[in-house]
């Protein structure tokens, strides 16, 4: 006669979240019970044929790589379209760099010199520094002139005073001639007029 | 040596742009979803037509991924949907078989019985076509069921959550796949037949 708890005894036995007590219970009654003893073989029989399975190596395959690039390698142009944003940038700092190095470019007989920090001059720096020493030499003189100028200043305004004091020094005289005058006339009765 | 990065952050790489991550991330799962596969359909080209399925199911549905569950777990969602749909399909392209007494279609079902096996390399595989005649006894909800709980180590709640059942069903289904690929001697096996 077939045992009545094989079904849910093993069904248990193989679920995952058997408990130690229950383990122990089913061990115990399948070492006691020969149907179940013998389904369990077969059972786990059947699960170890299946274990035995040996790994296929998966056949090559695109593996979605020309719908990935595609569909997604859009961020690929967008991240383009950002390094183009940088090109006006660092055209300024190739620029400022070249100044600060005092670089010159020359073609000369088909080829291209480029040097950095040149000790000779090129024709516009020496123009820009005889200029430079003309405007100095120009300052220099247009201070001279102006000095000589206040030079000159300063002797018409003496002279000015001068001729003021002894302008000055006549209207006293007069105005003292005409006082002597009055008390002359005075005296001789011109009061009378 | 180079550190191998997380499934995460290929997950987040690939939704990146970086085709690298995304090739990574294939090349890491693709022998075990072929071989899944091809338990499931009992042949290569079947097994490649559903790994083709179930990543272009992880590529469309990779934003989705949360991360609450391993990528492994939820890859093993979409590979389990897939082979449902699949089968769905087979089914309906073999309408015209009918129905045989047990519900089951007669013809077109993923069989899983390497009779039909074209692929010679399997042939030599003899420990492989012991456990396809052995899948090939049991119907695909019950295959999926055994193809996760003995292949892939998945629990039996993770299980009934893909398949919509409660986990004593899914341990009911385990049990009944088991019973019917049990190695039966043969002098019983021949008892029972006639
Ligand atoms: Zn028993």
């Amino acid at each position: 006669m077939p045992c009545s708890r094989t079904d849910h005894l093993l069904r248990e036995y193989f679920s995952d979240d058997l408990s130690p007590v229950l383990r122990v219970e089913i061990e115990e009654h399948v070492t006691a019970c020969a149907d179940c003893a013998a389904q369990l073989q077969e059972l786990t029989g059947a699960a170890r044929e299946l274990r035995g399975w040996e790994e296929i190596p998966a056949p090559r395959w695109d593996r979605h790589m020309a719908l990935f690039r595609r569909e997604r390698g859009v961020e690929k142009d967008r991240r383009w379209r950002l390094a183009w944003q940088w090109i006006p940038a660092a055209a300024c700092a190739l620029m400022l760099g070249l100044t600060l190095l005092n670089t010159s470019v020359v073609y000369q007989g088909g080829a291209l010199e480029i040097s950095f920090g040149s000790p000779e001059l090129t024709a516009v720096d020496r123009r820009l520094a005889e200029f430079n020493r003309l405007q100095a030499e120009e300052r220099e003189e247009f201070a001279g002139m102006l000095a000589r100028f206040e030079q000159l200043r300063m002797q018409d305004l003496e002279t000015m005073q001068a001729g003021y004091e002894l302008l000055a020094d006549r209207d006293y005289e007069t105005v003292r001639s005409l006082q002597q005058l009055v008390s002359l006339v005075g005296s001789a009765g011109v009061t009378e007029w | 040596m180079r550190v191998s990065n997380s499934d995460e952050k290929l997950v987040a790489g690939a939704l990146n742009g970086s085709t690298r991550a995304w090739r990574q991330l294939v090349q890491r799962y693709e022998r075990r979803v072929y071989n899944l596969g091809y338990r499931l359909t009992g042949n290569g080209e079947d097994a490649m037509d559903l790994m083709q399925e179930v990543f272009l199911g992880v590529y469309r549905n990779l934003h989705r991924f949360r991360g609450d569950s391993s990528f492994r777990t939820w890859l093993f969602r979409i590979a389990h949907n897939k082979a449902v749909d699949l089968n769905r399909r087979r089914k309906l392209l073999s309408l015209t078989g009918g129905l045989d007494e047990s519900g089951e279609f007669a013809g077109g079902e993923l069989s899983a019985r390497p009779e039909s096996e074209p692929d010679h390399g399997l042939a030599e595989r003899e420990r492989n076509r012991l456990a396809l005649e052995l899948l090939g006894r049991i119907p695909l909800e019950q295959r999926l069921v055994v193809e996760l709980k003995i292949y892939q180590s998945l629990t039996f709640e993770e299980i009934a959550q893909m398949q919509e059942i409660s986990v004593n069903t899914a341990k009911t289904r385990f049990y009944a796949a088991l019973k019917k690929m049990r190695l039966i001697p043969e002098k019983e096996n021949a008892l029972l037949e006639n």
